[in-house]
């Protein structure tokens, strides 16, 4: 990399989840200019819960992302339960930790099918892959849209959860939900392997992002 | 010839283009009818040429009204998409307090770096023809409104209050379950979704066209509420119509 | 009567469980209330309910319901009439056995709705003598809290047993098919069932402090008091809970929907209400009932007098759901009721209980849901926002119709909407219509071009008696849009000439571009049996007009007319009514000469969907044409 030039400006960073400008000058191997550049526009929600009820404050900071609403509205529940005294069942927890799981299913599944397949097969978004490879993504598909069966199930919706609320669950699934779920994923395990297999294969068309040198502490 | 669809976003938390690619094999079948040639969450190609534009988030800085006009330029079709977008949604909450002192409270003495105004839906600053209601979109009502503008007809968002979808759902009231709820001021359409979730309705779905808002302030009350926690509920997600009254 | 042991009694309903071919439905808890549901066991049954959130209705007529499907492209249908699986309805109050009768009567009375009876035919009615009674129940006040009719089996629970009445056939062999151990009943059980009914009568909390024969004749002297309806409707929420959850509300709404491949659609009911803000908005964005004192009203009046008259019952079997779902607590009859009876006594008004009217309901066949096909043969564009189209049915009949009439025209995936027809039944092997743009239907006809498909229901209303204008001199007063659907009047009165006396047209709009049927006017000039003057309201520079300026009634002064052999033929904008109105009774036409053809929001077109009433008219079935001297005596028709 020594005496090398390097331009990078990229203005609003695409399918990624989230906002980002990159600049990156290199001018004869010393680095003029780094930066990341957060254009979002604040919204400023440590403020705005500031002055609301302690039963109100999941509902707003799910607001915080849509992608991520389970994990933001179970770390505020719990900081509401601790600050407040409100304990919760064993079974609750159990519940919440599937919820969590779910959340985190969809959200690889929508990483690695939407957003980062079409750079390993060389195209610009998974629009073009529903005809080039439709197999591929009828099975991402169906994977993600079984993880949204179960978050929908668990807590009501996958993006901003109503049944989550302080103190456990406002309506929770049935026995006979619950074993028809745990079937499903079960069901699930074939397509999670032939995506994990595809992605595997496709493993050599990530970059190389060893560094030259570690950096000096 | 396919119309060209374009989604964009402004402040907000991205659940509603998220609600989008939830549609799952839906969108494969949307896709057989339109052509969606900029989607930044999920597409690397971009294009200026567009009929319809889907926008989501508030706008909350007077930067951002510059971009919003731009696209109403491009634009033959403007959809808000989102409470942020169609009502100003959980951003407003901010608005009802002094802006320097919200800044501060987030970012200390850096508050001056952070620029913004009271947060507003897009309608405030361009003209907008069809709105997807609520925090996040129905995937059914996104597609309703698609298919309305494909079909040439005007959408059929509905002007009564989610009561209406509660009781057709047989949902025991949230005031029978010692809890309130705003759903009486609140335009349906959700299919009363939170509430047959066990909980309560929020209002992210914004006003109904004429609200009997001080009867529902007072039923608040009767139910148990102070004045000002019937006040500041209203405040959640009515912020910015509220103002307008 | 028999008598079936509990244990016997949930084998019998845990028989029919097990049997697929029945559907088991059954009161069951929801929270800490209580709701008809499909049951798993006997066990979940809660026969000692107070009141259910939603009553039974709903397996008859749903919330939501598919009429129809059909191709877009084609407008072709197929009917959603499913045969109804056998369905057993466990639990049934009395009061709410007593509301599907007035269902029943209801969606039969003119037209049969054939999908509400496919769904009541196949099933069985088991009704449970009330236990227990919410605070808001007022059934025995209106003599629903025992029936004897209207079950197939009927419970009263007697500590380890229940006595049975076997109400019809149906449930004899019911009962005989799947209980075990059924005992006849002895006397002392007879006995108990009796005293039980007695004790019911004398539960309820609420009280009228009047007798309800007077609720008729209370409404009718409280019509105009705007004070009362402000003050009692002022907290209204326009929620539509109270209509919502009422066993007789019937009202419903209807829309197409496309699917995402816009290839095919389905037509879909909806229950309604009418005290939903856009419940009588029609698309050019008129609201005959806007503010909540008239839609308010209207929910009592319906109930309490125009059911009455037209069906001889009072339309509230006392169930007291409304009064229990009403937020600001505005929505319990016994208090309007007791307010308004203690009004009239403020008042000094004698009230006197109601006469019982004469009922005759006839049913003549079934509500065809399925528009039939047509295709558009010509299209001319009149105005920037009209256009005329002439239409002929693919099966090549005429639509068979009466000057005045209406049809409902379907343009697939879009909707239905009520077009006045405008050509006269003369005209044969087609018909003409005239659509203004406004919605989204009559704005997609406009894109519509010749050979394209539309469906046609009808023809609907009672159109003009061509009989009864013999003879008489005819003056037509048309404002705007109002002579489309007289030309259907006046070319058939043409088209017949010799059988009418002097015809005089008054037509007027605002300016000259928007005159239409320019050309076919502009012909009568030239005939001597017919005087024709047209006006504008204003005429701007760039136009060119040598005729009247003024409004409408500027030309009335300028016509000699005899007003005792004229019949005066009115139609036109909702404002324009009064004003014409007014003017003739000056020049003394007497009000049974004054014929008028009035507009609401049509939907169904048979008088069942709620939407076009006016008072206690429906406008798709006893109107759209009305006579003054009937017309007058409905407050909300001008």
């Amino acid at each position: 990399m020594k005496d090398s030039n390097v331009n990078i400006e990229v203005n609003h960073v695409t399918r990624v989840e989230g906002h980002g400008n990159i600049y990156v000058n290199v001018k004869k191997g010393i680095v003029e200019k780094c930066e990341w550049n957060v254009p979002e526009a604040p919204r400023f929600f440590e403020a705005m819960v500031v002055g609301r009820q302690w039963n109100e404050l999941h509902h707003i900071t799910s607001r915080i992302c849509g992608i991520c609403s389970i994990g933001h509205t179970l770390a505020s529940l719990k900081a509401t339960e601790a600050a407040m005294g409100i304990s919760i069942s064993e079974q609750d927890l159990k519940l919440r930790k599937l919820a969590l799981h779910a959340e985190n299913l969809q959200s690889h599944l929508l990483h690695l099918g939407f957003l980062v397949l079409p750079d390993l097969l060389g195209v610009g978004s998974v629009i073009p892959l529903a005809s080039s490879n439709p197999q591929e993504v009828k099975t991402v598909f169906r994977l993600h849209r079984t993880a949204n069966e179960m978050s929908n199930l668990i807590c009501g919706r996958t993006t901003h959860p109503q049944r989550l609320i302080p103190g456990g669950f406002s309506k929770i699934p049935s026995l006979r939900e619950l074993s028809a779920l745990k079937k499903k994923l079960q069901d699930c395990i074939p397509d999670l392997q032939a995506v994990a297999k595809l992605i595997k294969s496709l493993a050599g068309k990530l970059p190389d992002f060893t560094r030259e040198q570690s950096s000096s502490a | 010839m396919k119309p060209r669809v374009a989604f964009f976003d402004f402040a907000g938390c991205e659940g509603d283009q998220l609600q989008v690619a939830n549609l799952e094999e839906e969108l494969l079948t949307l896709l057989g009818q339109v052509e969606v040639v900029s989607f930044r969450e999920v597409m690397k190609e971009h294009s200026d040429n567009y009929d319809i534009a889907f926008i989501e988030g508030s706008c909350t800085r007077i930067q951002d009204e510059d971009r919003l006009k731009q696209i109403r330029k491009n634009a033959k079709i403007v959809v808000a998409i989102g409470s942020c977008a169609t009502i100003g949604g959980i951003n407003s909450l901010k608005n009802s307090r002094d802006s320097l002192e919200v800044r501060r409270t987030v970012y200390g003495e850096n508050a001056k770096l952070f620029d913004t105004y009271a947060a507003r839906p897009i309608d405030a600053v361009i003209p907008v023809d069809a709105y997807v209601h609520g925090c996040p979109i129905d995937k059914d009502e996104f597609l309703h409104v698609v298919k309305s503008l494909l079909l040439g007809k005007k959408p059929d968002i509905p002007n009564y209050p989610v009561c209406v979808e509660c009781k057709k759902n047989e949902n025991v009231c949230a005031f029978e379950r010692g809890q309130n709820c705003v759903g009486p001021v609140t335009r349906a359409g959700c299919n009363s979704c939170c509430v047959n979730q066990g909980t309560i309705c929020w209002g992210c779905r914004g006003l109904v066209d004429n609200p009997n808002e001080n009867s529902h302030k007072e039923v608040l009350i009767k139910y148990g509420l102070t004045v000002d926690d019937a006040i500041s509920k209203f405040k959640l997600y009515f912020g910015w119509q509220e103002r307008k009254r | 009567m028999k008598i079936l042991m509990k244990e016997d009694f949930a084998d019998f309903v845990n028989s029919l469980i097990k049997d697929d071919s029945w559907n088991v439905i059954g009161v069951k808890a929801k929270g800490t209330k209580f709701a008809f549901d499909p049951l798993e066991s006997a066990g979940e049954l809660r026969l000692d309910y107070d009141v259910t959130l939603l009553p039974p209705k709903k397996y008859f007529f749903p919330q939501r319901e598919t009429l129809f499907t059909y191709s877009l492209a084609t407008g072709r249908s197929s009917r959603n009439l499913v045969e109804a699986k056998q369905t057993v309805i466990i639990g049934v109050h009395p009061y709410d056995i007593v509301a599907l009768f007035h269902m029943d009567e209801i969606f039969r009375e003119t037209k049969s709705d054939p999908y509400y009876f496919e769904k009541r035919k196949a099933s069985i009615i088991i009704g449970v003598n009330m236990q227990k009674m919410s605070k808001w129940c007022f059934a025995p006040l209106m003599g629903c809290a025992i029936v004897d009719y209207g079950y197939d089996l009927m419970l009263t629970d007697l500590g380890n047993r229940y006595a049975i009445s076997v109400g019809s056939q149906k449930g004899g062999d019911l009962l005989a098919k799947y209980a075990k151990n059924i005992t006849d009943a002895l006397a002392r059980d007879i006995q108990l069932v009796g005293q039980k009914k007695r004790d019911i009568v004398n539960m309820s909390q609420q009280k009228f402090d009047f007798p309800p024969e007077f609720i008729p004749e209370l409404l009718k002297k409280t019509y105009e008091e705007s004070d009362f309806w402000e003050n009692h409707s002022e907290k209204c929420l326009a929620c539509g809970s109270c209509v919502l959850v009422c066993p007789t509300c019937y009202c419903f709404d209807v829309k197409d929907h496309a699917d995402l491949t816009l290839e095919h659609g389905e037509r879909v009911r909806t229950w309604d209400g009418c005290l939903l803000e856009d419940f009588a908005k029609i698309a050019s964005g008129e609201n005959f009932r806007p503010t909540r004192p008239t839609r308010y009203r209207h929910r009592y009046f319906k109930k309490g007098k125009y059911l009455f008259d037209r069906f001889g019952f009072i339309s509230c079997v006392g169930c007291g759901r409304c009064g229990s779902n009403c937020l600001p607590n505005i929505a319990n009859p016994v208090d309007l009721f007791n307010d308004m009876y203690h009004e009239t006594q403020s008042m000094g008004l004698v009230v006197t209980p109601a006469v019982n009217p004469e009922v005759n309901i006839q049913t003549e066949g079934n509500i065809d849901y399925v528009p039939r096909l047509a295709s558009i043969v010509k299209k001319t564009q009149m105005t920037a926002n009209e256009t005329f189209f002439e239409i002929k049915l693919d099966d090549g009949t005429d639509i068979g119709h009466k000057p005045g009439q209406f049809v409902e025209i379907s343009v697939f995936g879009i909707g239905e909407a009520p077009i006045s027809l405008s050509s006269p039944p003369t005209k044969k092997g087609s018909f003409e219509i005239c659509v203004r743009k406004l919605g989204n239907v009559t704005t997609k006809m406009h894109a519509l071009e010749v050979g394209d498909r539309v469906g046609v229901r009808g023809p609907f209303g009672n159109g003009f008696d061509t009989e009864a204008l013999k003879g008489k001199d005819l003056l037509f007063v048309a404002g705007g849009l109002g002579i489309a659907p007289l030309r259907s009047l006046f070319n058939f009165i043409l088209d017949n000439r010799k059988d009418y006396g002097k015809v005089f047209l008054l037509y007027g709009c605002k300016e000259p571009r928007e005159l239409l049927f320019g050309e076919e006017l502009a012909a009568l000039t030239t005939r001597n049996d017919v005087e024709f003057k047209p006006t504008v309201n204003w005429c701007p520079e760039n136009e060119i007009w040598s005729g009247n300026i003024g409004v409408i009634t500027t030309l009335i002064p300028q016509v000699a007319f005899d007003p005792e052999k004229t019949i005066a033929i009115v139609c036109g904008p909702p404002v324009m009514y009064k004003f014409v109105i007014a003017d003739l009774k000056q020049r003394k036409v007497p009000d049974d000469h004054i014929i008028m053809s009035l507009e609401r929001r049509m939907k169904c077109g048979v008088g069942k969907c709620g939407h076009c009433q006016i008072n206690h008219v429906y406008v798709c079935k006893d109107g759209p044409v009305f006579n003054y001297s009937k017309a007058k005596g409905i407050p909300e028709a001008l």
